[in-house]
């Protein structure tokens, strides 16, 4: 499942970095007919000005790739890291982070998102740092949530109880026991950004004027795509782009979720007893010695 | 499991206090950040042509019916004062006081969103348990891969989609609304002519949510099931199921509680381009028409509603941890 | 005996069947002008939320809110728009000689939806209340353009006007477009826009219902001084995804949609069942306005050569595909009476001398010309909601890099874009004509002032001849002048004018009127004497010629004849054998 991921995002960072090359037109140029449908010159047609939406969908993977990328990084450090500290140390470093955490988390995001865009203008820079700076929190959370549990077992406690320093549980105990959540909580970060970006776009939010595949279905429902058969070329691949690249992060976290934590691997046998055929992972092994 | 003690009643009143000082910082924001949008309520209510023509006086008088003349910490100040009374203030957009409007919506966005909640957690999160209990068949896999894909579709060109397939094409449901606009039904046939009009938004809303609550359960569970104490209680003779009902589940489930949680929180936003796709009259297009009008009292008034009701839900989640999962001890919970 | 008894029964069949096509050929001619039928209920989708409507519930586009608000309240006369004033709740005005006093006659047969009479006081009070309250989109009829002076009620059903300047226009614009409000409730009222009940007029239909962002209800007044109306109920919901509402209006669920059409639907719309498309003639521009104090646009040759760098075709063809009209720098819609013929003139190489002219060249050869050393770079603020804007905004800017004018486009969403183009912090900003705007002369002088900050000597002198104007046809004449000026100097860049068809499920209801400047949604659809005042026909007189109807009625006739002899024939036939056998039997 992880190659099945992984090729797929490979194949949408090749497209958008070679886009120049790849693309059949300039997606900037009106070079057929307004509402063109297929032809051999225009394989997905045109859009509502005549601009080659092939061409488009191609240029557009780098925006979407990149906002989902970076927004998750962000988000997935400061998440992690909050969400470890305060739920492994607790007592008042974990609630002054997790009121933090709270005070974010109560407001609603989209529309904050409006105001926001409102605010600071209507430009992709801006949609990076709001996006990022907010989604962090929910991720921190469930990871904290977990850290209180992997606080209380065995392993951990025991190298407490052997003077470990809370750094060195953190970094060699916990955060190897989290990051399976890690992981997934990375690629549901990629995801919803990727996902609120097309959102935004739709809603008109986002930078219009640059090509993005949340922005290319922003043209087509307000141009009667989805009431004509234009919704063929015109609203399915945007829409399956995106689901595409957010289903190929999942796949590869999912991948990633197996390889960190063998224990998970789909491949073992569900009826018999799991000890026989595991490897020690490295975590079993420090807290033997 | 302990009964709580005195000091577990204090400790619990400590944590409603750290949640009023979240409460009040929330609604402190929420007052600062509609008012950073640039525009007054003086540019959506009267037409561009006049507004050049205003006299001072009469600006005064507009701003003044909605208290936005006076100085801001005044303003402020008679915000906090109309929270405890219960007056939310006027719309600048009806001209209606606030808390009519937002009980009028709330509703609606219960019934979708609730609704939403419910079937996700319930069909997304059973899934996810089922799957992480059965890891290895092909129906793990296909049902892992469904819900993946399902989590990755932009919510509003699903329900366009489906409106256009099940309104236009078929011609089995409405296309907008929540109710019929005239009240020709009542009764059972008025809640017939609602649940059509539910029907495709909620189908929408709990597709694009029910995703991410299975792999959080699969998650959750698969990690809880690797555990020692799970090999423990197979090596004791309890069958698989029981192991995994009795014991897996109940510990599986924080991570899930939370997440219910933080959906609780989220999903009224999130549900705002459903709605709008929809027509649906619910909290979430209330607040994208009060940004774009710039009526800062509605969204004040629902921020606070949607702050209020995320600290709840976070307050229950919090209370429910130590009676889930026995090993979160109250004592370390300061 | 048998034979007998069928014979008997021969008659009454017979006598049966000859009167009936006696009824059938002595019924009424139903062709020729009949109105509309009479319909119980229609559903109108409508794309915005706009309030109570009262004249003080102004939302920003888009949407109707005067048609709406036109429903529940009437005014002096028909409306603003027509080549003379049609009476409507005045049943006639005069002027003195220099127009300056008007004496106007009202019904004395109207009343308010809640049974008060309609008198001149309730008028003479609108008048002061506009004047001297906070703005809407009317009030400038009586507090600027003209300055009302006094409205005074003489008697119960006479009204003196007196305006600060010549009004010669005062029946057929101001008294035309202004609601009158009843006095016994908004006396009371301090603030108009926390008025939240539901409003009081004396129109045709009685808002009933309003449920904020959901819909509208409206009853109909059956008391209405022109008779009730010709429907009943109306149902508005309130459906803000254009979508949404065609797709409604494709499966029947609403019976008509006050969008307009989008040039990209029109085709697979018109060929819906029953689906029937009209063009509604309702005043639509779009036009970029100028900050005149941000260099290099307070250049007057700086601004017409943007003029002419515009190719206004090319847009209408693309982002229109087809359906509009290339804007003209008369600013007055062109199917206003107040329109001055005249073409934009399309010549980059003109431009591009102009500018040369004036100083402002590439120096650098980089493409792109510079003034005062540093490159020209406009920036264009459209609406983010508007996606015609943001697609006419990029080939604006395209255009414009061809005569070496940078323009960069920024997409704002509504209230910001709001909130600079009323504090001017925009180069261009990209601006919705609305009828009353492009259509309303009274209107388009007061905007040149606030709206478009136009200052120009010579428009001062016509300006000031155009307050002094004390008939209409002088009036008319300036007007014309001050369009030709703008040719040299325009107030804002007209891009174009959208055709504005609307789509109506003809089995629903079929007496719609195109009335220009409103479109087909109002209450002139409504009311079945309308279409023969303002002297336009319905859309159903005009798709049904009458031949068809004649030669339907033809075909009807032959086909009762014909089946009324094949049932005698046959009759007869049938009698016969059974007669025959009859005897037979008998003589067995």
């Amino acid at each position: 499942m992880g190659r099945v991921g992984a090729t797929i995002l490979l194949l949408f960072v090749v497209a958008a970095i070679f886009a120049p090359i790849l693309a059949p037109h300039d997606p900037a140029l009106r070079t057929a007919q307004p509402f063109a449908a297929p032809s051999f010159a225009h394989p997905l047609g045109a859009n509502d000005v005549g601009q080659d939406i092939l061409s488009e969908l191609i240029f557009a993977s780098r925006l979407s790739l990149t906002v989902g990328f970076v927004t998750a990084c962000l988000a997935t450090v400061l998440g992690a890291a909050v969400g470890i500290v305060g739920g492994y140390l607790r007592g008042a470093v974990d609630t002054v982070l997790m009121r933090g955490v709270d005070v974010i988390l109560s407001l609603p995001f989209l529309p904050l998102m409006i105001v926001l865009a409102a605010f600071l203008g209507q430009n992709t820079t801006n949609l990076i740092l709001v996006i990022g700076l907010l989604i962090w929190a929910r991720p921190a959370r469930l990871i904290r949530s977990q850290v209180l549990s992997v606080r209380e077992s065995g392993h951990v406690q025991a190298a407490r109880a052997m003077g470990a320093t809370h750094g060195y549980i953190m970094v060699r105990h916990v955060l190897p026991r989290v990051t399976p959540l890690v992981a997934a909580q990375f690629v549901r970060t990629a995801n919803v950004s990727i996902m609120l970006e097309a959102s935004l776009a739709f809603l008109g939010l986002s930078d219009p004027f640059q090509k993005s595949w949340g922005a290319i279905l922003f043209y087509a429902n307000a141009r009667s795509a989805f009431l004509t058969d234009a919704w063929l070329w015109w609203v399915l691949p945007p829409g399956l782009c995106i689901a595409a690249v957010v289903v190929s992060f999942a796949f590869l976290g999912y991948a990633l979720e197996e390889r960190v934590d063998p224990r998970l691997r789909s491949t073992l046998p569900t009826k018999e007893p799991l000890r026989d055929t595991r490897t020690p992972t490295p975590v079993r092994e420090d807290a033997l010695r | 499991m302990p009964r709580p003690s005195g000091a577990a009643w204090r400790r619990g009143g400590g944590r409603v206090a750290q949640y009023a000082l979240v409460l009040l910082v929330a609604v402190s924001l929420n007052f600062a950040i509609p008012r950073l949008a640039p525009g007054t309520p003086i540019d959506y209510l009267v037409p561009s042509e006049q507004v050049a023509t205003i006299t001072p006086e009469q600006r005064e008088r507009v701003l003044a019916q909605f208290g936005l003349e006076k100085p801001l910490l005044e303003q402020y100040r008679l915000y906090l004062t109309g929270i405890l009374r219960g007056d939310l203030g006027i719309s600048a957009q009806q001209g209606r006081p606030v808390v009519d409007m937002l009980l009028e919506r709330l509703p609606w966005t219960l019934v979708l969103v609730g609704g939403a909640i419910t079937l996700s957690t319930v069909i997304g999160g059973g899934a996810g348990f089922l799957s992480a209990a059965r890891r290895g068949g092909r129906t793990e896999a296909w049902g892992l891969a469904l819900f993946m894909f399902l989590d990755s579709m932009p919510p509003f060109w699903i329900g366009l989609l489906l409106l256009v397939f099940f309104s236009g094409y078929l011609d089995l449901l409405p296309v907008f609304g929540a109710l019929p606009t005239s009240g020709a039904a009542d009764g059972f046939g008025l809640t017939l002519e609602f649940a059509q009009r539910l029907v495709l938004p909620l189908a929408t809303l709990t597709m694009v949510r029910a995703g991410w609550l299975f792999l959080v359960a699969r998650s959750s569970l698969a990690g809880e099931l690797s555990e020692d104490y799970i090999l423990m209680a197979e090596a004791k003779g309890l069958s698989r199921r029981q192991v995994v009902l009795g014991h897996g589940i109940r510990n599986a489930l924080l991570p899930l509680v939370t997440a219910v949680a933080v959906e609780v929180g989220t999903v009224v936003g999130g549900a705002t381009v459903v709605e709008t796709v929809f027509s649906y009259p619910g909290l979430g297009r209330l607040i994208y028409e009060s940004v774009l009008s710039r009526d800062y009292a509605v969204l004040q008034g629902a921020f606070l509603l949607l702050a209020v009701g995320v600290i709840l839900a976070n307050l229950l989640a919090d209370l429910l941890y130590p009676i889930i999962d026995p090993r979160v001890r109250a004592e370390s919970a300061r | 005996m048998v034979r007998g008894a069928l014979e008997r029964s021969w008659r009454p069949v017979l006598v049966f069947v000859l009167g009936l096509l006696i009824v059938v050929v002595s019924s009424p001619t139903a062709g020729g002008a009949q109105q509309s039928q009479q319909v119980e209920r229609l559903t109108i989708a409508t794309e915005a939320d706009k309030g109570n409507l009262t004249p003080y519930s102004f939302r920003p586009p888009p949407g109707i809110h005067s048609e709406l608000v036109g429903l529940v309240y009437d005014t002096l006369f028909l409306h603003p728009y027509t080549e003379e004033p049609i009476p409507w709740l005045a049943t006639e005005a005069s002027a003195n000689a220099d127009a300056t006093v008007w004496t106007v006659t009202l019904r004395d047969d109207v009343t308010w939806h809640d049974g008060e009479e309609f008198t001149a006081e309730d008028v003479a009070f609108t008048y002061d209340y506009y004047r001297d309250g906070p703005p809407n989109r009317y009030t400038h009829h009586a507090s600027e353009v003209p300055v009302v002076e006094s409205a005074e009620a003489l008697d119960a059903t006479t009204v003196e006007f007196t305006c600060e300047q010549p009004c010669p226009t005062l029946d057929l614009v101001t008294l035309a477009d202004l609601p009158i409000l009843p006095q016994h409730i908004w006396e009371d009222v301090e603030d108009p826009q926390t008025y939240t009940d539901l409003p009081v007029g004396t129109g045709p239909y009685r808002l009933a219902e309003y449920v904020e962002d959901q819909s509208y209800l409206f009853e109909a007044n059956e008391d209405y001084f022109l008779g009730p109306p010709a429907v009943g109920e109306i149902e508005m919901p309130i459906v803000p995804d254009p979508s949404s509402m065609f797709l409604a209006l494709q499966n029947g669920q609403v019976d008509t949609a006050t969008r307009p059409v989008p040039p990209e639907l029109q085709e697979s719309l018109g060929e819906a069942r029953d689906v029937e498309l009209v063009e509604g003639k309702r005043f639509a521009s779009i036009f970029y306005r100028f900050n005149a104090e941000s260099p290099p646009l307070d250049q007057q040759e700086f601004r017409r050569a943007l003029d002419m760098a515009v190719d206004r075709q090319a847009l209408v063809d693309t982002v229109l595909l087809g359906n509009g009209r290339a804007g003209s720098p008369s600013f007055m819609h062109p199917d206003s009476r107040w329109f001055e013929p005249q073409d934009a003139a399309f010549d980059p190489e003109q431009a591009g001398a102009i500018l040369d002219e004036a100083g402002i060249t590439d120096s650098d050869g980089d493409g792109s010309r510079e003034y005062e050393g540093e490159p020209v770079s406009l920036s264009i603020i459209v609406s983010a909601n508007d996606p015609l804007q943001i697609r006419t905004a990029e080939l604006v800017a395209q255009q414009l890099g061809e005569v070496g004018i940078e323009l960069v486009p920024e997409s704002l969403d509504p209230g910001t874009l709001s909130q600079r183009q009323n504090a001017l912090d925009f180069e261009l900003s990209s601006f919705q004509g609305v009828p009353h705007l492009i259509g309303d002369p009274t209107q388009m002088i007061e905007s040149l002032e606030s709206l478009l900050v136009y200052s120009n000597p010579e428009y001062e002198g016509l300006r000031e001849e155009w307050f002094q104007s004390t008939s209409v046809e002088q009036q008319g004449e300036t007007m014309r002048e001050i369009q030709r000026l703008f040719v040299e100097d325009p107030p804002a860049l007209t891009l174009y004018y959208p055709d504005t068809t609307y789509a109506y499920n003809s089995s629903a209801y079929d007496g719609w009127i195109p009335v220009e400047g409103h479109g087909i949604h109002h209450k002139w659809s409504f009311i079945p004497e309308a279409p023969e005042l303002l002297g336009i026909e319905t859309v159903a007189q005009r798709t049904a010629p009458p031949e068809e109807e004649t030669g339907g009625r033809t075909i009807l006739y032959a086909l009762v004849v014909a089946g009324a002899v094949v049932l005698l024939v046959l009759g007869f036939f049938l009698l016969r054998r059974r007669s025959a056998r009859g005897s037979d039997e008998d003589q067995i």
